[in-house]
Formats: C-alpha cells, sequence, structure tokens
C-alpha cells in the first residue's frame, strides 16, 4: 500500500536548511521591528528569487505567524487566485483532450471566453475534425467547401466555429480523397441556392434540437404529427417552410414545417404523384383516375385540368421555363402539354412500363455528350458484343447506348435521323427521359416536342424504382442495387449495394434515402455512407421527403406523418 | 515480484503492487527495460509525492479493471457521467487536478487521462462564457468591437 517512505525527510532542502539560506526574509518576519511597505516590497522581490522549495517553506513559516482572521481572508484569495486557466498551463494536446469531451454548443461558448481560448479552439483541427466525422452534415459541409472553391469568401457569413468546422472538414477531404473536384456546371448554378439552404440548416439543426430533444432527448427521436386517412404517395416541398402531401384518400394536405401541423386540405382525386409550380401557389395532381388537374393552394379552386391519358398518371414532370408537362401513364402512354392552354404537343405511344419521367434542360455540354451517344448508335453494328456477366456477384448494371431490343415498339427504330434534333436552339430547348421497368432510358424531344426519339440506352437489368434529382437519377436495381447516374451521359456517380430488399430510393440532397419496409437507411447523397437508419414503429414506409432549411426528414408509414430531425446522428 | 517501489520527484518513495504499477505504460515501459529486480526504486521525476499518492490510489482502485474494447472508444467520449468513486477522486482543487492530467499523461495511464480530462470538461459543460471566466479566473481581453462580435456569436451556442 502506498507508504510515505522516512528517506524523502533527508534529503537535500529541509526546511531547517531552507530557513538558514534566506536569513533575511526569516528575519523580516521573526523580526521585532515594525516594518514599512517599502521593506516590504523589497522582501516580495527576494522571495519571487527563490527556488520553489525555499518559496513553499517560507510560505509556511508566514502561515504560522498569521492570525486566524488573516487566514480566512487569505484562504479566499487563495481559492480564486489558485484557479488556473488550464489552456495555458497544459500541453497542447492534454487541453485539446479537454475539449475534446465537450459538446459542440459548450465549446462555442468555451470559444467567447478570452483570445487566447478562441485562439486555441478555433485552430484545434483535430478537435472540429472529430465534429466532421460525428456530423449528419457532411453533405452541407461540402456544400460549403465547393462554394468556398468557387466563390472565394462564401463562408465569411459564418460564424468562426462554424468556419472552423468547414475548414477541418475541406482538409480532411483532401487527405481523404485529392481527386475530388468541384461538381460541375449544373451544381454551380444551384450553389448559391445550396449554400443559403446549408447556412439556414446550420442555425435551423441548432434551434430545432435544443426545441426538440429539449432535456430527454433520448425519448423524442421523432414526432409523429399527423396524417391521412389512406396511405400517403407523394411528399413534395412547399417553399421554404410548407410541405404537400398527396395521399389515395382524395386529399392534398398542406403543413408547416414550424409547427408540424396542418395548414389546410384540398379536395382532389386519388393522388399519385405531386409537384409544385415554382411560385408556390399551385400544386399539381396526378391522379389514378388518368387526369392531372393545377389546383390553387389558396382557394382549392381546380385552375387547370388536364385529360387525355386512358390509364392512371404514375409519374410527370414540370419544366415551368418551356411552360410545358410532360406525363407518363400506366399503360405506356406518354404526353407532352402546353401548360398554358392545355393542348398536348406531341403523345408517344405503347411504351413498355414506365417508373419516370423527367423533363431535363440541355446546355451545350450536354448536347456533345447526346451527339456522341448518337455516333455510338449509328455505328451501333460495330460495337462489341457485350456480354453480362453470369458470375454469382451480380454484375454491376452498365449502360449500353443504343441496344436494338426486340421488345421495344418499331418506334425506337426509326431513330436515325439525328438532323431532326434542332442544333441551333439547343440552349432553350428542353429534353424528355422517361425510365421503363425494363431498364431502358429513352430520350425525347420534349422542346420543341416530337415523338422522334433522340437516343435510347439500356441500363443492363431492368429496374424497381427511380427517383430524380436535378440532373442525376437513383435508380433502384434487383440484388438491392442502387445506383446514381447522371443525366443526360448516363456515367454511374454513386453505387450502393444496400443489405435490404427495397421498396423506395428517394434523392432528398444532402441525403439518399434508400427504404426498406419499415426502415429507412439515410446514406450521403455524395459520398454513399451510410449516416443513419431510422424506422417507425409500425408499418411500410410510402414515402419520405428531407426538409434543408429546417433539417427534419419527414416519413410518410401509410397514413401516418413523423418528423425525424436529422441533428444528431441517429446510428 | 508483485511489489515495486517507486520514488516521487520529491524523494518520496511508495511501495506499490506491481499490477497496479504497471497501468502506467510508462513505468510498465520502464520495468522491462530495466528488468526490474524490485530493490531499487522507480525514479518518477516528473510527478511530485502528493499527485503520485493520489496516481497510486487511482491505479489501486482500478489495476482489474476490463480493459474497454477499442471500438467503444468513440461511444466512451460521448459519455458525461463519470462512476461515484472517480467523481469523489477528482474532488480536487484545480491545481491538483491539472497535476493529475499531467501525471496521468506522463505516466500513460489513459483511463485516468481520460477522467481528469472529463472532469475538467464537465466543469465547463453548459456553461455561459462568463461563467467560464470566473471558473479559471480569466478576464476576457476582447476589445468593444470584438465583444460585440462576440455577444453576434453567441446566437450560435445561445439560440434557442
Amino acid at each position: 500500500m502506498v507508504e510515505p517512505s522516512a528517506s524523502g525527510q533527508s534529503t537535500p532542502g529541509t526546511p531547517a536548511q531552507a530557513r538558514s539560506s534566506i536569513p533575511l526574509l526569516g528575519a523580516a518576519v521573526i523580526g521585532q521591528q515594525p516594518l514599512g511597505m517599502d521593506d516590504a516590497a523589497r522582501h516580495i522581490g527576494q522571495f519571487a528569487r527563490l527556488d520553489a522549495r525555499q518559496q513553499l517553506d517560507y510560505l509556511r513559516q508566514l502561515l504560522a505567524v498569521c492570525t486566524p482572521r488573516t487566514l480566512f481572508e487569505l484562504s479566499n484569495i487563495v481559492i480564486v487566485e489558485s484557479r488556473l486557466d488550464f489552456v495555458s498551463y497544459l500541453p497542447y494536446e492534454l487541453a485539446e483532450l479537454v475539449f475534446a469531451h465537450l459538446d459542440l454548443t459548450s465549446l462555442a461558448s468555451a470559444s467567447l471566453v478570452c483570445r487566447s481560448w478562441r485562439a486555441f479552439i478555433l485552430g484545434a483541427d483535430r478537435l472540429w475534425r472529430s465534429f466532421c466525422k460525428d456530423f449528419a452534415f457532411t453533405g452541407y459541409i461540402q456544400e460549403l467547401l465547393k462554394l468556398e472553391t468557387q466563390e472565394t469568401g462564401a463562408i465569411d457569413g459564418l460564424s468562426q466555429p462554424a468556419q472552423a468546422l468547414v475548414h477541418a472538414q475541406a482538409r480532411m477531404l483532401e487527405e481523404v480523397d485529392k481527386e475530388q473536384t468541384a461538381r460541375d456546371g449544373i451544381c454551380r448554378a444551384a450553389s448559391r441556392r445550396a449554400f443559403i439552404l446549408a447556412h439556414r440548416t446550420w442555425h435551423g439543426c441548432f434551434r430545432k434540437a435544443q426545441e426538440w430533444y429539449g432535456v430527454d432527448h433520448a425519448q423524442k427521436r421523432f414526432i409523429r404529427f399527423g396524417g391521412h386517412e389512406l396511405r400517403i404517395l407523394s411528399i413534395e416541398a412547399l417553399g421554404q417552410d410548407r410541405f404537400v402531401t398527396g395521399s389515395q384518400d382524395r386529399s392534398v394536405r398542406v403543413w408547416d414545417l414550424n409547427s408540424l401541423s396542418m395548414i389546410s386540405r384540398i379536395s382532389s382525386s386519388t393522388v399519385s404523384c405531386l409537384h409544385t409550380d415554382p411560385k408556390n401557389q399551385h400544386v399539381y395532381v396526378a391522379s389514378f383516375d388518368a387526369t392531372i388537374s393545377s389546383v390553387s393552394l389558396e382557394s382549392g379552386v381546380v385552375a387547370a385540368l388536364y385529360r387525355g391519358h386512358t390509364s392512371a398518371v404514375i409519374a410527370f414532370d414540370l419544366s415551368p421555363k418551356h411552360g410545358l408537362m410532360a406525363t407518363a401513364a400506366h399503360l405506356g402512354n406518354v404526353f407532352f402539354w402546353n401548360l398554358k392552354t392545355g393542348q398536348t404537343c406531341a403523345g408517344i405511344y405503347r411504351q413498355p412500363v414506365l417508373l419516370g419521367i423527367r423533363l431535363l434542360q440541355l446546355g451545350s455540354d450536354a448536347l456533345t455528350e447526346l451527339q456522341l451517344a448518337r455516333q455510338q448508335q449509328q455505328s451501333r453494328q460495330t460495337l462489341p458484343d457485350t456480354k453480362l456477366d453470369e458470375d454469382n456477384e451480380p454484375p454491376l448494371p452498365f449502360v449500353q447506348h443504343g441496344v436494338d431490343l426486340g421488345t421495344t415498339p418499331a418506334m425506337l427504330h426509326r431513330n436515325n435521323r439525328p438532323e431532326h434534333w434542332p442544333t441551333t436552339t439547343v440552349d432553350s430547348s428542353c429534353i424528355c427521359v422517361t425510365v421503363a421497368k425494363d431498364g431502358v432510358v429513352r430520350f425525347w424531344p420534349a422542346y420543341p416536342a416530337s415523338t422522334e426519339l433522340i437516343h435510347a440506352a439500356y441500363l443492363g437489368s431492368p429496374i424497381g424504382y427511380v427517383d430524380f434529382f436535378e440532373d442525376e437519377m437513383a435508380v433502384r436495381f434487383p440484388d438491392n442495387l442502387v445506383v446514381v447516374y447522371r443525366l443526360p451521359s448516363l456515367t454511374p456517380r454513386l453505387v450502393i449495394r444496400h443489405k435490404h430488399p427495397i421498396s423506395i430510393v428517394r434523392c432528398c440532397p444532402p441525403f439518399l434515402c434508400v427504404v426498406s419496409g419499415a426502415f429507412v437507411h439515410v446514406y450521403d447523397f455524395q459520398a454513399g455512407s451510410i449516416i443513419a437508419v431510422l424506422s417507425v414503429p409500425h408499418g411500410l414506409v410510402t414515402q419520405v421527403w428531407f426538409s434543408q432549411a429546417h433539417a427534419v426528414l419527414i416519413v410518410a408509414s401509410n397514413d401516418q406523418l413523423f418528423a425525424f430531425p436529422l441533428w444528431t446522428p441517429l446510428c | 515480484m508483485s511489489q515495486i517501489k517507486l520514488q516521487s520527484s520529491d524523494g518520496r518513495e511508495f511501495t506499490v503492487d506491481a499490477k497496479a504499477a504497471k497501468m502506467s505504460e510508462t513505468i510498465k515501459n520502464m520495468l522491462e527495460d530495466l528488468g526490474g529486480d524490485g530493490e531499487n526504486a522507480i525514479p518518477v521525476p516528473n510527478v511530485t509525492g502528493a499527485i503520485l499518492e493520489k496516481v497510486i490510489q487511482y491505479c489501486l482502485h482500478h489495476k482489474d479493471d476490463v480493459a474497454k474494447p477499442e471500438e467503444d472508444e468513440t461511444k466512451a467520449k460521448k459519455q458525461e457521467d463519470i462512476d461515484s468513486w472517480d467523481a469523489d477522486f477528482c474532488r480536487v482543487d484545480q491545481g491538483t487536478l491539472f497535476e493529475m492530467i499531467l501525471a496521468a499523461n506522463y505516466l500513460d495511464i489513459k483511463p485516468m487521462l481520460d477522467l481528469t480530462c472529463k472532469t475538467v470538461a464537465n466543469m465547463i459543460r453548459g456553461k455561459t462564457p462568463d461563467e467560464i471566466r470566473k471558473l479559471f479566473n480569466i478576464k476576457s481581453d476582447f476589445s468593444p468591437e470584438e465583444e460585440e462580435q462576440v455577444k453576434k456569436e453567441n446566437d450560435w451556442c445561445e439560440e434557442k
């Protein structure tokens, strides 16, 4: 056990020796003559020159002659004076270790203590890195980084701790992947918006986290806040603070994200999917009754009804710039509509069962890509005969451009007339992408509308689900495989091998949500790493949507709506 | 060799159970290097007797702990709670606590380093900048303009 040994007492520098080595000070204390303050000051100067042991011995002697009252007052001073600024006292690594035990909020608070603490905390790269790793915000930070590389000073608006976090992430990314480059043109155009969103989210997260998690955050991982009477099939954003849901119960409901409550209910027919117009005044509702209607959100009055399909409309997309709508119906018909007049501009009939449709505005880059693809198509007889890999491991879906598919309608073969594509006005043109269940992606001219196929490509296998975001699409293949393609080049950007059977895939940057039964797996949309796994208490998830501004994932499970704040990693 | 001797910087000698002493990687390495005969005291030049006593107290209490698997490390980091013996053990004045951090670091006793750092972190947690200043006897040296900026930034952590 602990045994203070006697040998310690015989080492040099015992109190007796110390006393003899400081005669002047000793005399000052012990002497009978009253001293002036000048003498005291001189003694203090001498005291400072003593070594640590001598100082201690001297103080002991001093204490021995103190009155109880002086001792009491002294003890009060000593308590305060003995409080140490550990940042300057401890070595760098150890002070950093202390801060590493703090949460972000406390750390922000600590960074406001004084200059040296501030410099220390903001400069402690390793500290911020550990937060980066924990954060569900990797996507946001990447957005910010992208901006910083494009327009210097973009992150100046952030508070300094947030900037430190961003810089730490930047350095981490550099190391992890030096080849990571800024995203292409379309993203650049959208980056300003992304920045604002990221910034808002940053603040929104803190607010929400405090509001929702409050004291007992363990029990409040999600909030059930309402729903429809029947299954919810569609959720879409409506500005920053609202969203709309469409359900089989023949209604569209508008919800407020701040209060998580219903604002209004609009009667409609059975909703298959929804889109909102850019001004957030109307919602376009595609229905199982083969119509698409545009409903005013304020009055609930049907502003326009688009009739012409003969089967349920399962997907559609809007291009307000071109005044255009593309719709896909269950039986394989695709119509292009003039939004204003309600007339169909073109109709493409007898397509295989379609899963998704998308209107893409094309820049000149995309044009070259398509031209290349078209050349390939024309010379397809000389293409090597690509065979599917027959190994046990499911082959990565590959894109086979311009394939000759025996099962596709005759229309596909009438496409060897590239001169039809209006090359002169391509900058303002728009193409329509249809994705069919058999795995064939087709590109059609949508503005000006025509039924002449531009290009077709086979994804290598039949597919189960498709979702679009800007110029990318996420496709669900058999064998629990999700691939994110860029459009229109169809280059695979991200491959996720999921471990469970998948029902729905939803692109909601910075996340990619993959739904398996009652579970929602949240992946990073850029990196493909898993961020969180959420589950609803019962029932199957029928749709998900993420609000960047509020950092909350809205999950529809049959007729119920749940809100998951994605502030902390929920894995 | 079930007992070994340690000598603090101020010359005090302690006889300690070898298993407890080997919680310190530094001492463990020294023992291996020196091939320790158990007779000569191992010098611990950077640690005073009073602090070494605390360190030994900690090691004796924790010598039979099962080492935590590495993967728990991140989770353990997040945990704010400290068990009651450990909390009592750390109920010392700040100077002693910081000396204990230094000693735990020098002697390379990871759980003790974690515990002491966590104790300091817990003192800071949830406090306003002003409270932290009082706690560590720090004067704010921000200029009025900086003060204004700092107040603005307070929104970042105090926004409710």
